[in-house]
């Protein structure tokens, strides 16, 4: 009898030392919020020289984005380069991008003829369309952090500047994969007018 | 928490002192194992004494003029398995289930319990789990056998049981006797309960929060693990299953043996399952890898009973790879697709997303036996880990994006006081600390903050039984404190110390009208605080963006929507949600028949709920948010169930269920309510053999609210919505009726079963189901199981 009433006492101590030992009071550590892209900027940069355009798209947290205005000039051809980044962070996603560039690939849309080269309204209704890429992956397809345009001779105000960064991992992303595989890292539209 | 051990000890120990005289009595009675028939004639004989008795009509005994504290009954029947039992005075009486010598099943002995510590009128719904149903599925598909209990689904492997309607935080889970801790909240976060540790499950569906604490305004799922049995020889089993469906293999090993005093169990098992198949393609990523073991032993002295449980459970749980997508031009695709997107070949590999869960429980149960009295003491512990993995960008991959650790005790005391005439009662202690916290390395700001929840609970039932009557009521308080420290969405740290107390209530009626129609009826309060996503969630989970009720600020005068901050109490009070649930049985039965009608009427005050509040512009596009909500909810229906026995061999049971919920503040539907659904049950023996059929019919869901498909969006930036309604993006699923069927074959110490579900391979979705915007539900599904006893 004795001994079972110290099993007893036994199993209550060592619940009672579990239970008084468990209180802390640690907040999570920071975590770096290196997912999320808050800034991305388009720099239009004229081939024969002169001041590169730069337009803005930003968004605290990758919430809310705001875009700044497109302003570039009839009859020029440019270079466009795309950075991504997290400037909360101070990090620069591009480079991920670059190192992805096999299931990671650029799609544009924008305002029937405001462009010269390309023409059309861009590849996201039609993967064939014409966009001039200037950059590809490893098994010859097109990435898209570097892009030519030459805008058309006549002048367009609020037209639209669509660029959609497509996420297609695992082999999705072949030569004819279009804007509806995989998931969309970016998507935002500029409004872009072309000055005479 | 000092307190609580103080009054452990102060538990009178008197009553013990030990009568040598020759006065002690034993009585008893003798059934059937099978039947539960009475077997009169059964010979109880006490080993080392002259004394006996034979089993009357009713299989009763009485064997008075012992001299002994503790003595072995041992009990003999022709053509039956002879069983000892040690018994001794401080124990109630026992009930000796004989087993027949052609049967598999041994011969048990249960002591009979002073009072099964429940709420009467709450009369639970009792499911044995046989074996052959437990290995390869899941708790929740385990439960649904029941009226009234539906499943939640996210990507084929997560499945919640539904219980009237509702889920989640308001259904409260008893693992083995534990109130099970897990991360709760969230459609996507299933109960982590190995299904084949599963032989017994309980089912109430009244608020019963007085008797198990907070959370259970829907109902009580009390999940029950095979206990090993005292005098037995070690016996062991061996299980395999194999389903064509998944490709799925599982395999179970087990060994007990029981001795006078002692008895011990040892079960270990596994499964691993390749991707499902729906009829007209592979559900990719829907694989799952399952790990399992557990020991249990008894100990038996002569005024305490010891019982020491261990569990490990641990799974890897793939969710549909088509179920994920980005923004809403994305989820218009992935809706529209006519084969869910990234459908591939079979494979048995798991890629993200995936759920990475590891569940341990460690439990000491001990049944202190003073006279007539019983007091039940229980300390438990468990550590919960839950890594859910996304599909994120480079090495994130490897990284989970939510990485959890829970750890709870939980301390549970029953005292059980003499029935005195017409009186018996319970009064009971619980109490259970949780620690949340957030393990680092997830690159991503927590979802939800750490915690710790620590909450006392004190409850008294007490039913008084007069002629056909039997009365009862009861009273709990409950105290819960909060302890929160997150980080905000500038990685600042925000802290919070919240306090809930609530009184709870039940009372109830039983009246047998004849021996052939009962009526009980039951009422019922129930609460819970909120939860900590409700309070806290921000930003983008799974597909949705949303905020809890203390990160976003709405502001009239100029209809604008601020989320910088993070609120307390002061800013915008949140009550805890409150129910009243009603529910009524009328049971009318005989000559083989049973026919049981269940309504009941559930109205929650502040219920939570999430809504669509508005469109935001990410860097992937246009994404819906969703804020959390409190309002005015009822949920009311009626369960039938109808049995039928035409004979020894033939049986037949029909099930119906039938919920209607809506928001009464707003006057609107909520989505994801389980619709009609319908079950029979048709079963005929035929020498070894036991053939089933049980298709089941489910209709749709007319009781929804409106539908804006994702299109809607997508196509024109500008889309305006009214926000005082809630919407779906995709119509409830149509009627669907499925052909299920088995045929078991059980012989000496073998047992077989071949089982098939979805025989027509009919194409259907499940409303409750998350990936029915994405992909139907599975199509044909064969499953052997084999078993070998030894």
């Amino acid at each position: 009898m004795k001994k079972n009433k110290n099993y007893l006492l036994a199993g209550l101590i060592v619940a009672g030392g579990l239970l008084t030992s468990c209180g802390d009071d640690d907040a999570p550590a920071a975590e770096n919020e290196e997912e999320v892209i808050d800034l991305v900027t388009l720099t239009f940069t004229p081939q024969g020289g002169g001041t590169a355009v730069v337009a803005k798209a930003e968004g605290p947290q990758g919430l809310n984005f705001e875009t700044e205005v497109i302003n570039l000039d009839i009859s020029t051809t440019y270079d466009l380069t795309i950075k991504v980044e997290n400037s909360e962070e101070g990090e620069n996603i591009t480079e991920e991008i670059e190192v992805e560039d096999e299931e990671h690939m650029f799609f544009f849309a924008f305002t029937e003829g405001i462009f010269s080269n390309p023409t059309g309204n861009g590849n996201v209704d039609n993967r064939a369309d014409d966009i001039n890429y200037n950059d590809s992956d490893a098994n010859g397809n097109p990435l898209g952090l570097s892009s030519s345009w030459t805008t058309a001779d006549v002048a367009t105000n609020d037209g639209e500047f669509q660029v959609i960064l497509k996420h297609q991992p695992d082999g999705q992303k072949t030569s004819t994969s279009d804007v509806n595989v995989g998931e969309s890292d970016i998507n935002i539209t500029w409004t872009i007018n072309i000055n005479e | 928490m000092k307190y609580l051990i103080i009054v452990l000890f102060a538990i009178p120990l008197k009553g013990l002192a030990q009568s040598s005289e020759c006065t002690r009595s034993v009585t008893g009675i003798v059934l059937d194992i099978d039947t539960n028939e009475p077997l009169p004639f059964a010979t109880i004989g006490i080993k080392n004494a002259n004394l006996g008795a034979v089993a009357d009509e009713s299989g009763q005994f009485e064997i008075t003029n012992i001299c002994q504290d503790e003595i072995d009954l041992e009990v003999r029947f022709l053509g039956y398995k002879t069983v000892v039992h040690h018994h001794d005075f401080h124990h109630p009486s026992p009930v000796i289930f004989m087993a027949s010598e052609e049967t598999l099943l041994e011969s048990v002995v249960v002591e009979e319990v002073l009072n099964a510590h429940e709420v009467k009128t709450l009369d639970p719904i009792d499911i044995s789990i046989d074996g052959s149903e437990s290995i390869g599925t899941t708790a929740g598909d385990l439960l649904s056998k029941a009226s009234g209990v539906y499943t939640l689904r996210t990507g084929q492997n997560v499945v919640k049981p539904v219980v009237h309607g509702l889920h989640s935080n308001r259904v409260l889970i008893i693992n083995n006797g534990v109130r099970h801790s897990y991360q709760a909240w969230g459609s996507e976060h299933a109960p982590e309960i190995d299904p084949s540790q599963i032989d017994r499950i309980q089912l109430i569906k009244g608020a019963s929060t007085v008797r198990y604490g907070p959370d259970a305004l829907g109902g009580v799922i009390l999940f029950d693990a095979p206990q090993p049995a005292y005098n037995t020889n070690q016996k062991s089993e061996i299980s395999t299953g194999f389903q064509t469906n998944g490709r799925a293999f599982s395999a179970e090993a087990t060994t007990q043996a029981g001795y006078e005093r002692n008895a011990w169990m040892v079960s270990v098992n596994g499964t691993k399952q390749g991707d499902l198949k729906a009829p007209d393609y592979h559900l990719t990523n829907t694989g799952k890898r399952e790990f399992g073991y557990s020991i249990a032993t008894r100990h038996h002295f002569s005024w305490i009973d010891i019982d020491l449980y261990a569990s490990h459970f641990e799974q890897e749980l793939g969710i549909l790879r088509g179920s994920v997508n980005g923004n809403l031009a994305d989820l218009a695709n992935a809706i529209g697709a006519e084969v869910p997107n990234e459908t591939q070949d079979f494979s048995y590999d798991i890629h993200n997303p995936k759920q990475e869960t590891i569940h341990d429980l460690f439990k000491i149960k001990t049944a202190i036996f003073l006279g007539k009295q019983q007091f039940d003491l229980q300390y438990a512990f468990q550590k919960n880990e839950r890594r859910e993995f996304d599909i994120r960008r480079g090495t994130n991959n490897d990284r989970p994006a939510i990485n959890l650790k829970l750890i709870t005790h939980t301390v549970d005391f029953d005292w059980d006081h003499p029935s005195s005439g017409n009186w018996a009662g319970t009064v009971g202690l619980q109490f259970f600390t949780q620690n949340n916290d957030n393990i680092p390395g997830t690159n991503t700001i927590p979802f939800v903050p750490n915690y710790n929840n620590t909450n006392i609970g004190a409850f008294a039932i007490e039913s008084y039984t007069r002629n056909q009557t039997t009365y009862e009521a009861g009273i709990r308080f409950d105290f819960l404190n909060m302890n929160i420290r997150g980080r905000d969405s500038s990685n600042d740290i925000y802290r919070d110390d919240l306090n809930y107390q609530n009184f709870t209530f039940t009372a109830g009626i039983i009246h047998e009208f004849s021996d052939r129609i009962s009526f009980r009826s039951n009422i019922g309060t129930a609460w819970r605080a909120p939860n900590i996503n409700e309070l806290y969630s921000f930003g983008k989970h799974q597909n949705i963006i949303e905020f809890g009720l203390w990160r976003y600020e709405i502001f009239q005068t100029n209809d604008s929507i601020s989320t910088s901050g993070v609120l307390t109490q002061d800013d915008k009070e949140v009550k805890s949600e409150r129910g009243i649930k009603w529910i009524s049985t009328l049971d009318i039965h005989g000559n083989g028949f049973r026919a049981e009608f269940t309504p009941y009427a559930n109205w929650i005050k502040n219920y939570f709920f999430i809504r669509p509040y508005g469109l935001t512009t990410t860097v992937r596009g246009t994404f819906p948010y969703f804020i959390h909500d409190q309002t005015d909810a009822l949920y009311t229906g009626i369960d039938i169930d109808i049995s039928k026995e035409w004979s020894d061999a033939f049986s037949g049971e029909l099930k119906v269920s039938y919920v209607y919920a809506k928001d009464i503040s707003s006057d609107q539907a909520f989505i994801g309510i389980p619709p009609l659904n319908m079950q029979v049950d048709l079963t005929r023996k035929i020498g070894d053999f036991i053939l089933t059929f049980y298709p089941s019919w489910t209709a749709r869901q007319t009781h929804q609210p409106q539908v804006i498909p994702a299109e809607t969006f997508s196509d024109s930036e500008e889309v305006q919505f009214d926000r005082s309604e809630t919407f779906d993006f995709l119509s409830s699923p149509d009627a669907f009726f499925l052909m299920n069927a088995s045929i078991k074959y059980q012989k000496k110490n073998i047992t077989a079963k071949l089982s098939g579900e979805n025989l027509l391979n009919t194409t259907y979705r499940r409303y409750t189901d998350q990936s029915r915007y994405f992909a139907d539900d599975l199509g044909l599904n064969l499953k052997l199981f084999l078993s070998y006893s030894f």
